[in-house]
């Protein structure tokens, strides 16, 4: 059965510019324990998906469309119900680990705060609590690093005391939006293997958000290939990464192949004026007149007009 | 610190120099009346209250009392300046600080309210109040204030100090004003904060809404709203002068403004020393609460 089911999500934001298509129609299912990176270039609505689970959504937002959850559609929940599944059932990490703590309370209160309000338990119990959390995520000499502030923390502390935070209750679904992301390189390789150890330990489903492709086939099973609001392809990590079937991914694999960068020409387009039928036909190598008028539908695992016939 | 200090005094000591009238022949009108002016008594209390140096050399002399904690006599009926200033000063600091009370106490949590429902008809409301707060100069609310409620209502006295009933007329013409300013800038440092990522880490986590805007996002929007108070302190300082003066309040603010009147420049020395004293001693306090509300100041100065 599937841990979480997104059917037909549509989020739009009604903008002066117009209607901002963020989440256009997107299914997702990922299943008890398992792994799935949602890829894409940076404004494709990734992180929109991400923020719909968690009901996080800024205020104009028009959301249509069902996230099933354990049997529960998250849409639909009071505002009181959603609070509890938050940081209990579904955590979530963000990028930019410096700009997401509280600059003004200690990083060990903000850890233990999340368990007095939904345990309630003492002040001194989630205390040491947060003192184990912290051990756990490998932050050293938690018992100093309790009463310091965001500040005196590096990137790579901060993101580690965000995990803790998220990891407080053993959440069945973790949502990592670019975990790695405005890190150093070294520090990247470590969180992603805290992360990894932590989640197969855990036995906590994943939903990784990256435009890292080397992180998604290192840390996934699963992946969805996410273009101008749209899933384009999906598949198991192993399979699609060896043989693409769309032209978006294989151009996105294309990119960093071994003889050197290989940059998708054009950008992606404005969300506010999607293209007609396929949304990747200005850019693709391969397109066809059916390309530019039906939007394709997603057949075995690719939303390609190529593959429809086979 | 204490050049600000010596500063506002240099500035007033020459201020009053530059002002027409002379000041003996006031002391000769306020001493002996107009009837028994003369020309020698002016001249003598020139010699004798020392007003025929040059201004520096008074301001010396002025100065060098005052290091040694004395204020002086008032030059018109010889009474200590301290004394008046002791006498005078818990009526300004009761009527300050109940305007200060009652500006917090509005601002705060109508700035709050207006930006978590951003744009609702209650946003409208505070924002039109704080609009027309701002707009309305003290000397004309307050006339406004005593006009309807007093004369025409006669609800609280005209003026006058006494019980609570005299407070109230004064105190709301200082604090509406101030309030004003403050709920805009409340509102505005909410908002700002309300759209910070570790908000959004704040509702992540599961806390109830109250939590996170009542904890997280309100001490961070305190920051600049702090500032802002110490500044407003100049501005209530300034408001009590012409709001004493209205309502005939015996605080400070009247002090000098009967002072000025009367060329009295050892009382004027005095209120504006007392008064600068004031406005730098609580700039201080609201650095020193600075450093309370962000921890990352307390780290630069520790640095």
């Amino acid at each position: 059965m599937d841990l979480l089911q997104i059917s037909n999500l549509y989020v739009n934001f009604t903008t002066k510019a117009g209607v901002v298509r963020a989440s256009d129609g997107v299914n997702l299912e990922i299943k008890q324990g398992e792994s799935l990176c949602l890829v894409g270039e940076s404004g494709c609505g990734k992180t929109i998906v991400a923020l719909g689970i968690m009901r996080l959504l800024p205020q104009n937002a028009q959301i249509s469309g069902k996230i099933w959850f354990k049997g529960k559609e998250l849409l639909s929940l009071g505002k009181e119900e959603m609070r509890r599944i938050r940081g209990r059932e579904i955590a979530m990490i963000f990028e930019q680990p410096a700009t997401c703590l509280d600059p003004v309370f200690t990083v060990g209160d903000q850890i233990a705060e999340a368990m007095r309000v939904h345990e309630r338990c003492s002040g001194k119990e989630s205390k040491e609590k947060a003192i184990d959390l912290m051990e756990m995520v490998e932050i050293p000499s938690p018992q100093k690093r309790f009463k310091q502030y965001p500040h005196e923390f590096s990137g790579g502390m901060q993101q580690r005391a965000m995990i803790a935070i998220a990891l407080s209750y053993n959440p069945s679904l973790l949502i990592a939006d670019e975990p790695m992301t405005f890190l150093d390189v070294t520090i990247q390789a470590q969180i992603m293997e805290l992360l990894k150890d932590l989640v197969s330990k855990f036995r906590t489903s994943l939903l990784l958000i990256t435009h890292d492709l080397g992180v998604a086939a290192e840390m996934c099973d699963g992946v969805a290939v996410m273009y101008a609001g749209e899933i384009v392809e999906k598949g198991r990590v192993s399979e699609v990464f060896k043989y693409p079937k769309h032209p978006y991914t294989k151009a996105l694999l294309g990119a960093i192949s071994n003889d050197g960068l290989k940059p998708i020409k054009g950008s992606v387009p404005e969300l506010t004026s999607l293209p007609s039928g396929c949304k990747f036909h200005p850019r693709c190598p391969l397109v066809r007149d059916v390309c530019r008028e039906a939007r394709p539908e997603m057949k075995n695992g690719v939303r390609c007009h190529l593959w429809e016939k086979s | 610190m204490l050049a600000i200090v010596l500063g506002v005094t240099v500035l007033t000591f020459s201020l009053m120099h530059f002002t027409p009238g002379d000041p003996a022949e006031m002391i000769a009108i306020a001493r002996y009346g107009m009837e028994d002016l003369t020309q020698e008594g002016i001249e003598w209390i020139r010699i004798q209250e020392g007003l025929d140096a040059p201004v520096w050399v008074q301001y010396g002399r002025w100065l060098n009392h005052v290091i040694h904690g004395d204020l002086g006599r008032s030059l018109i009926d010889g009474g200590l300046v301290s004394k008046d200033i002791m006498y005078r000063f818990p009526a300004t600091l009761q009527l300050a600080l109940a305007s200060m009370i009652v500006s917090l106490v509005i601002a705060i949590p109508v700035g709050i309210l207006s930006a978590v429902k951003q744009n609702s008809a209650m946003d409208y409301l505070g924002m039109t109040g704080a609009l027309i707060g701002v707009s309305m100069p003290n000397f004309w609310l307050g006339l406004l204030l005593v006009l309807f409620f007093s004369v025409y209502l006669g609800w609280f006295p005209v003026c006058g100090k006494g019980g609570i009933e005299h407070l109230i007329l004064p105190v709301v013409t200082l604090g509406t004003g101030m309030a004003a300013i403050t709920t805009r800038l409340t509102r505005s440092s909410m908002l700002e904060v309300l759209r910070q990522n570790y908000i959004r880490t704040a509702r992540a986590k599961g806390l109830a809404e109250k939590l996170v805007i009542g904890k997280h996002a309100f001490k961070n929007a305190m920051i600049p709203v702090v500032t802002i108070i110490g500044l407003q302190f100049a501005f209530l300082l300034e408001g009590t002068v012409i709001v004493e003066t209205i309502f005939a309040w015996p605080g400070i603010g009247r002090l000098l403004v009967d002072s000025i009147f009367a060329r009295d420049f050892a009382v004027i020395q005095g209120c504006a020393l007392v008064i600068a004293t004031i406005f730098v001693l609580v700039n201080l306090a609201v650095d020193i609460s600075y450093a309370y509300l962000d921890p990352r100041i307390r780290y630069e100065r520790r640095a």
